[in-house]
C-alpha cells in the first residue's frame, strides 16, 4: 500500500537511532469522572482512559503508538501536548515536566511542539485564509508582516504547495492538499516534536503514500522527532522506528518496528499484525488469528490481564494476576504472563 | 437524466408542472424579506429625515383642531392624514418623530446585549468549570426575574429618559445571547483547530477573537434581528407606563398611553402607534426568520 519504505532502502533497524530521550512519559494516567446528572446518586467508577504507561521517544526517531480506538492512543497525544491534565504521572520534555512549565518556559514549548490531526476538515479553520491558518502558530509567537509571509511561503513550498495557496480558504483544496497545509502548520514554528494524530487514515488510499513520504522527508531535513498514533498497524510498521502497541488505556508491548513485525510476543500484537494483508505471496496464506468480541469498557476493566476474555491462549492466572511490564530483550517490553 | 441513461435503467420521467407566472409575486416575497425590508427602511428614513417628512410640527398645539379622525373616515380631512390628538397634535407628524426614538433605542440596546451577552457567553462555553457557573447562574436569575416587574421597579429608582430605558432593556435582554452563545462555544471549543491554536500557544483573547467569535457571528446576527421586536415592545411598555420616554420627546409607546383616556371617541389615537408597534415588531421578527434560514447552510436551496 505505502509504496517504497526506508525499511526497503536501509539495512533493518533493529535498534532505535541513537538519540538522548526528547520525552519521557512515566506512570501517565488519565480518568475521567463522570459530572452532573449522569454522576447523580451513586458515583460511577472513572473512565480509565490512559491507566499507567510509560515511554521514552528518542530524539530523530518516529514513535508509533497502535491501538483499537478506546485504547487511549489520541487522549495520550492531548496529554504530551498538554491540552489536557493527567490524573498521575509525569511528562518530560527536554527534562522539563511538561505540566509544571509556565510564562516563557511554557511558550517555548508551545513552539517546540506541534500536531496534525486525522481530519483537516476540522482541524483547518473554515473562516481564515491558509496564510493565516499555517501563520498561527508564528503570530502566537509575536512574528508579524513581511516575516511571517515570508515564512509562510517557504513552508508552502516544502509541503509541495503553490506559495500562491496562501490567499485561499481551505475549502478550496482537495482532502491531501489540505492536510499538506495541515503538515505546513505544524513545522512553521520550527518545532522538534510533532505528535501526528492519525495522519492518514482520513485520507484516500492513493494519497496516504504521498503525505507520509512527505513527513519523513521533512523529518530527515528538519530533524524532527514524530510520536506516531495509528490504529492502521501496517501505516505505523511502515513509517515508524519503534511502536507501542495499546490495549485499553496501558501498554502491552514495546519493540522496534522491525522486531515486532518479525517476532511479536504478546496475543494481542500478533493478532493485529496477522491483520495486516501480506505482499509476499507465498506468506499469503498464512493464518489470519480471529479476535473475537467487542474492548471492555474502560471504566470496569477486567481485572488480571485486560486482554484475557479475548486472548486466544489465556490461562488461569491470566485472569488473576496483572501481568508485568518486562524487558523480554534489550529494548523489547511486554506485558504478557505466556511470552 | 442522463445518468440513468448510463445505468440502462429507465424510469419513467415525472414532469414538474412549469411554474405559475402569477405565482411569480409570491415567490419573491417568500424568497426575499420583502415586508421587512419596507417597514425598516421607513422606519429609517423617517428617523433620519423626520423634519423633511412630517407635514406639520410635532410639538404644535392647536386645540381647535383636536380629535381630527383620520382622512379617510368621516369628519377627516387631508390637513391631517391620520388625525389629531386631545391637543390638536398632528398624529401622523408624531409617528414620524416617535421613530427616532424606536430606532435609537433598538440600535443602543440591541448592539449593547448582544456585545455583552457574547462576551459572557463566550467566557462561560470556553473557561468552564466555575468561571461557567458563576456566570450561569447570573443568567438564570436574570431569566428567572420578571422583566417588566423588575423594569418598573428599577425606573421609579432611576429617574426616565432615554438612558434609563437603555439601561433597564439591556439588564433584561443579554442573558438569552449568553446562553445561545455559550452553547455554540461549549462545542466549538472542542474542533480540532481550537485545539490547534492551543497546541501554538495562542492565549485566550487570540481564540476568543479568531476562532470562536467568527463561529458564533452568524447565530448572534439572527438573535438579534429576533431581539429587535423584543426591545420594541419593552421600549414601549415603559414608555407606555410613564417609565421610558417622557413627553415631550415623542414615542409610540407614550402616544399609546396618552390616547387610551379617549380610546372611545378617538380609536385612532390607540390603533395608530399600536399599528406601527406591531408592524415593526413583526418587521423584525420576519427578518430575523429569513436571515436565520439564509444563514443556515443545512436549509440553503440550491438556486
Amino acid at each position: 500500500m505505502v509504496a517504497s519504505t526506508r525499511r526497503g532502502d536501509a539495512p533493518p533497524a533493529v535498534a532505535p537511532r541513537r538519540g538522548d530521550v526528547i520525552l519521557r512519559i512515566r506512570g501517565l494516567k488519565k480518568h475521567f469522572q463522570a459530572h452532573g446528572i449522569a454522576a447523580l446518586g451513586r458515583r460511577r467508577p472513572p473512565i480509565r482512559a490512559v491507566d499507567g504507561v510509560s515511554f521514552d521517544i528518542h530524539r530523530g526517531e518516529n514513535f508509533g503508538l497502535v491501538g483499537e480506538s478506546g485504547s487511549g492512543k489520541t487522549t495520550i497525544a492531548k496529554l504530551v501536548l498538554r491540552l489536557d491534565t493527567p490524573t498521575e504521572g509525569e511528562i518530560r520534555f527536554e527534562d522539563a515536566d511538561v505540566h509544571a512549565l509556565s510564562g516563557r518556559a511554557l511558550n517555548a514549548f508551545r513552539k517546540a511542539t506541534h500536531v496534525v490531526f486525522q481530519d483537516p476538515n476540522s482541524s483547518l479553520s473554515p473562516r481564515m485564509r491558509v496564510r493565516d491558518i499555517v501563520g498561527e502558530p508564528l503570530a502566537v509567537q509575536g512574528v508579524r508582516g513581511k516575516a511571517l509571509a515570508d515564512r509562510v511561503a517557504e513552508v508552502l513550498s516544502l509541503v509541495g504547495l503553490n506559495p500562491q495557496a496562501a490567499e485561499r480558504y481551505p475549502h478550496e483544496f482537495s482532502g491531501g492538499q489540505r492536510q499538506r497545509i495541515a503538515v505546513a502548520r505544524a513545522i512553521v514554528a520550527e518545532p522538534q516534536l510533532i505528535v501526528l494524530d492519525e495522519p492518514v487514515s482520513a485520507l484516500d488510499v492513493s494519497i496516504r503514500a504521498q503525505i507520509l513520504n512527505l513527513l519523513r522527508d521533512l523529518q530527515d531535513r528538519l530533524h524532527l522527532t514524530y510520536l506516531t498514533i495509528a490504529h492502521d498497524l501496517a501505516v505505523v510498521y511502515q513509517a515508524c522506528d519503534r511502536i507501542g502497541v495499546m490495549y485499553l488505556g496501558r501498554l502491552v508491548e514495546l519493540a522496534p518496528s522491525e522486531e515486532l513485525y518479525r517476532d511479536p510476543a504478546h496475543p494481542y500484537a500478533k493478532i493485529l499484525l496477522s491483520a495486516i494483508p501480506k505482499p509476499d505471496p507465498k506468506l499469503r496464506h498464512a493464518e489470519r488469528l480471529p479476535l473475537t468480541g467487542e474492548i471492555p469498557s474502560p471504566a470496569a476493566p477486567p481485572p488480571g490481564c485486560r486482554f484475557h476474555p479475548r486472548c486466544p491462549i489465556a490461562v488461569e492466572r491470566c485472569s488473576v494476576d496483572e501481568p508485568e511490564w518486562r524487558e523480554l530483550r534489550s529494548g523489547h517490553w511486554v506485558a504478557c504472563h505466556l511470552a | 437524466m442522463s445518468s440513468t441513461e448510463v445505468l440502462g435503467a429507465r424510469r419513467p420521467v415525472v414532469l414538474r408542472r412549469a411554474p405559475s407566472p402569477w405565482l411569480a409575486p409570491w415567490r419573491f416575497v417568500r424568497r426575499y424579506p420583502l415586508f421587512p425590508a419596507i417597514i425598516w427602511g421607513a422606519v429609517i428614513v423617517f428617523a433620519i429625515a423626520s423634519p423633511l417628512i412630517a407635514p406639520a410640527d410635532p410639538f404644535r398645539q392647536v386645540l381647535t383642531d383636536r380629535l381630527q379622525p383620520p382622512a379617510w373616515s368621516e369628519g377627516g380631512s387631508m390637513k391631517h392624514v391620520l388625525g389629531t390628538d386631545h391637543l390638536g397634535r398632528d398624529v401622523f407628524s408624531r409617528i414620524v418623530y416617535g421613530s427616532r426614538v424606536t430606532v435609537t433605542v433598538v440600535l443602543l440596546t440591541v448592539t449593547a446585549s448582544a456585545a455583552t451577552g457574547t462576551f459572557v457567553g463566550m467566557l462561560a462555553g470556553y473557561f468552564g468549570g466555575t468561571v461557567d457557573a458563576l456566570l450561569m447562574r447570573a443568567v438564570d436569575f436574570q431569566i428567572a426575574l420578571p422583566a417588566l416587574l423588575f423594569g418598573v421597579m428599577l425606573s421609579s429608582v432611576l429617574e426616565p429618559g432615554l438612558r434609563n430605558v437603555v439601561v433597564i432593556i439591556v439588564l433584561f435582554t443579554w442573558a438569552s445571547f449568553a446562553r445561545l452563545v455559550r452553547a455554540e462555544v461549549l462545542s466549538l471549543r472542542e474542533r480540532d483547530y481550537v485545539l490547534l491554536a492551543r497546541a501554538a500557544g495562542a492565549g485566550w483573547v487570540r481564540i476568543f477573537v479568531k476562532h470562536l467569535f467568527p463561529g458564533v457571528l452568524n447565530t448572534v446576527m439572527v438573535l438579534a434581528t429576533l431581539e429587535v421586536s423584543v426591545v420594541i415592545i419593552f421600549e414601549s411598555s415603559l414608555s407606555f407606563l410613564g417609565l421610558g420616554i417622557v413627553p415631550p420627546t415623542v414615542s409610540w409607546g407614550a402616544m399609546l398611553a396618552e390616547g387610551r383616556e379617549y380610546m372611545s371617541v378617538a380609536w385612532w389615537l390607540v390603533t395608530i402607534p399600536g399599528l406601527a408597534i406591531f408592524s415593526v415588531a413583526l418587521a423584525g421578527n420576519l427578518f430575523g426568520d429569513w436571515l436565520r434560514d439564509t444563514l443556515d447552510p443545512h436549509l440553503r436551496r440550491s438556486a
